[in-house]
């Protein structure tokens, strides 16, 4: 899989106004399924900001504080056909369209966290599903505050004044549709930046304190007030394990049509870990546990990040209000 | 489209045997329709049954067998359910192999010793078939093989003509009718394996029968480094994404699903 290589080492920069990069979108939709950040209106427990296809610009949401889905939903989808089979010929065939999408207005939480999977997914093995999802998309993101160090994106806006924005072309394709806009957008200067991604865990003292904290008491405390009901998974850009269930169609009384789908799945889920004679975590404390030894010591371990962007989702729809930067805190206090 | 290189494309495979090992045992023999599995003793391959689902089961006979190979699954869910009303020339879907098998290097020419508990005899039966072709692999050969009662011993008849080359040594719980064997649990009869402390263990078996041999076999001096453990998981993938097979660091199909005893005696939740 060839992704954006690119890491601000060098590049192009323009200034655009908020309503040009609305006349971008809109002009993209033309010719490609746009995605991006809408206002629905409809807001009862999750946020009324949901990403959607935008047809025109002026329905696409700039400044929005987060969507409950996160957008990595269009490379690695709650429910998504891995192989079909049909009664008469028994011949798995893998659906697969290719066709190209935008998904336009990616928060700086979410594109870090599409870097991650991209190597979550593509190492050691390259999960071949994932990575034609994620090929076909070009990644627009936007940000207030910072800028997208050591990110790989296509295009980034960056505000930078009252109606006034930064755009960071990040790859060919971003230059692409930068000069077919050029209308749109004034080119400034171009920068060389070395920036350099640490391949090493900049917490390693924090995955020191969760592996040694296995007995700690806080596990059976969050596991009184935990339902178990995995939504912090659901919701979380960096979780991603995931199940696989057959779904059969009969269709008259010999024709029979199936696939197998892949779906989400939560690690809170109880049988999660368990094999027919055996539960490897068989209380929701030792399913707990794994959600942070996971996030904070096996994938620090295996890719050298965390699977925390701190976009506090997990925080913000957990029905028991669970924070786990509380815990966290606990553990680095009596820990560290 | 089809996705022709896709982590999940099947190999389409036919039934050629299908054969109750016991009650809810069923052995079937597959025969992959276009080439055949290259794989080592202790990998495990991804048995699918279109419109049930999938699960990971070791293969049970020797890679010398070009032709064919086995597999044992006990029905005690859906898909395995599904897979235990399979007979022959029913078609199935296959991918794999996945895992590191069991470690050769350190075998050779070793003293090895392979205790197995229930249906744990099936993936050590590649090893052992592979043993029985290969005289000269390994120093001396023995099976320690213990099963609830003689209805739910496997093979047993092939484990007893394994005598010829193998100290063989098979016991159930509790015996009834005709039972040639040993009884009593398999935890009393390691002593009658001839130990050494240069000696390579190779286990696999339910997780409590760890947790009662292994401190037995640690009296004699074995390193931790020279016992081999098979573990079961119920993986998702294969090639580890899903996370339905991690302990601690590990991913029983990356790093296993044969683990040194050292490398998992400290991780939580490995046994």
């Amino acid at each position: 899989m060839k992704l954006a290589k690119f890491r601000n080492q060098e590049g192009r920069i323009y200034t655009i106004s908020e309503a040009g990069i609305r006349e971008l979108a809109e002009n993209l939709s033309k010719k490609h399924d746009v995605y991006g950040p809408v206002n629905t209106h409809d807001e009862a427990v999750f946020s009324k900001f949901r990403f959607k296809i935008i047809e025109q610009g002026d329905k696409l949401e700039l400044h929005y504080p987060i969507t409950t889905i996160p957008p990595t939903k269009y490379f690695f989808p709650s429910r998504e056909t891995i192989l079909e089979f049909g009664s008469e010929t028994h011949t798995p065939t893998h659906p697969h369209t290719h066709k190209p999408i935008v998904i336009f207005g990616i928060s700086l939480f979410d594109l870090k966290a599409i870097n991650r999977l991209d190597k979550i997914f593509g190492e050691p093995i390259q999960d071949e599903i994932y990575g034609a999802n994620r090929k076909r998309a070009i990644l627009i993101s936007i940000s207030e505050d910072f800028d997208p160090k050591g990110l790989a994106f296509d295009i980034h806006f960056r505000k930078i004044g009252q109606n006034k924005y930064i755009a960071w072309v990040g790859s060919k394709s971003g230059q692409k549709i930068i000069d077919q806009s050029s209308i749109l957008c004034t080119k400034t200067k171009d920068i060389k930046k070395k920036y350099k991604p640490s391949k090493k865990y900049s917490r390693p003292e924090r995955a020191e304190i969760i592996a040694g904290a296995k007995d700690d008491p806080i596990w059976d405390k969050l596991a009184k007030i935990c339902f178990g009901c995995g939504i912090c998974s659901y919701v979380c850009p960096m979780c991603y394990c995931f199940d696989t269930e057959d779904v059969v169609k009969i269709e008259g009384i010999t024709k029979c049509q199936g696939c197998r789908e892949r779906r989400w799945d939560s690690c809170m889920n109880a049988d999660f870990a368990a094999i027919s004679s055996h539960d490897f975590r068989p209380e929701l404390k030792d399913r707990i546990y794994n959600w942070y030894h996971h996030k904070f010591v096996r994938m620090p371990a295996e890719h050298g990040f965390s699977g925390c962007v701190g976009c506090k989702r997990c925080i913000t729809y957990c029905p028991a209000k669970i924070n786990f930067r509380e815990t966290l805190e606990y553990l680095e206090k009596k820990y560290g | 489209m089809t996705c022709k290189t896709c982590n999940y494309k099947l190999k389409e495979a036919t039934i050629i045997k299908a054969e109750n090992l016991c009650r809810d045992i069923l052995a079937l023999r597959i025969k992959l329709d276009k080439d055949s599995l290259i794989f080592k003793p202790g990998q495990f391959i991804m048995l699918s049954i279109f419109g049930y689902g999938e699960v990971p089961v070791a293969v049970t006979t020797t890679p010398d067998i070009k032709d064919y190979f086995e597999v044992a699954v006990r029905n005690v869910g859906t898909v395995t359910r599904a897979i235990n009303r399979l007979k022959a020339r029913d078609k199935v879907g296959i991918r794999g192999p996945y895992g590191n098998g069991y470690d050769f290097k350190d075998m050779h020419d070793k003293d090895v010793a392979v205790i197995a508990g229930g249906l744990g005899i099936a993936p050590l039966r590649s090893l052992i078939e592979y043993a029985k072709n290969h005289p000269k692999a390994f120093k001396s050969f023995q099976i320690l093989y213990g099963a609830k009662n003689p209805g739910e011993v496997l093979y047993d008849e092939e484990l007893f003509a394994c005598e010829k080359f193998a100290r063989t040594m098979l016991t159930v719980d509790e015996a009834q009718g005709h039972w040639h064997g040993e009884t009593g649990l398999i935890t009393k009869h390691v002593d009658k394996l001839r130990i050494t402390p240069e000696m390579r263990v190779i286990m696999c078996g339910p997780p409590v029968m760890y947790k009662f041999i292994i401190p037995e076999i640690e009296k004699y001096g074995i390193p931790d480094e020279h016992i081999q453990i098979l573990l079961e998981r119920r993986m998702k993938c294969g090639i580890g994404k899903c996370q339905h097979c991690t302990f601690g660091d590990k991913y029983v199909c990356l790093d296993g699903p044969v683990f040194k005893y050292s490398e998992i005696k400290n991780n939580m939740e490995a046994i």
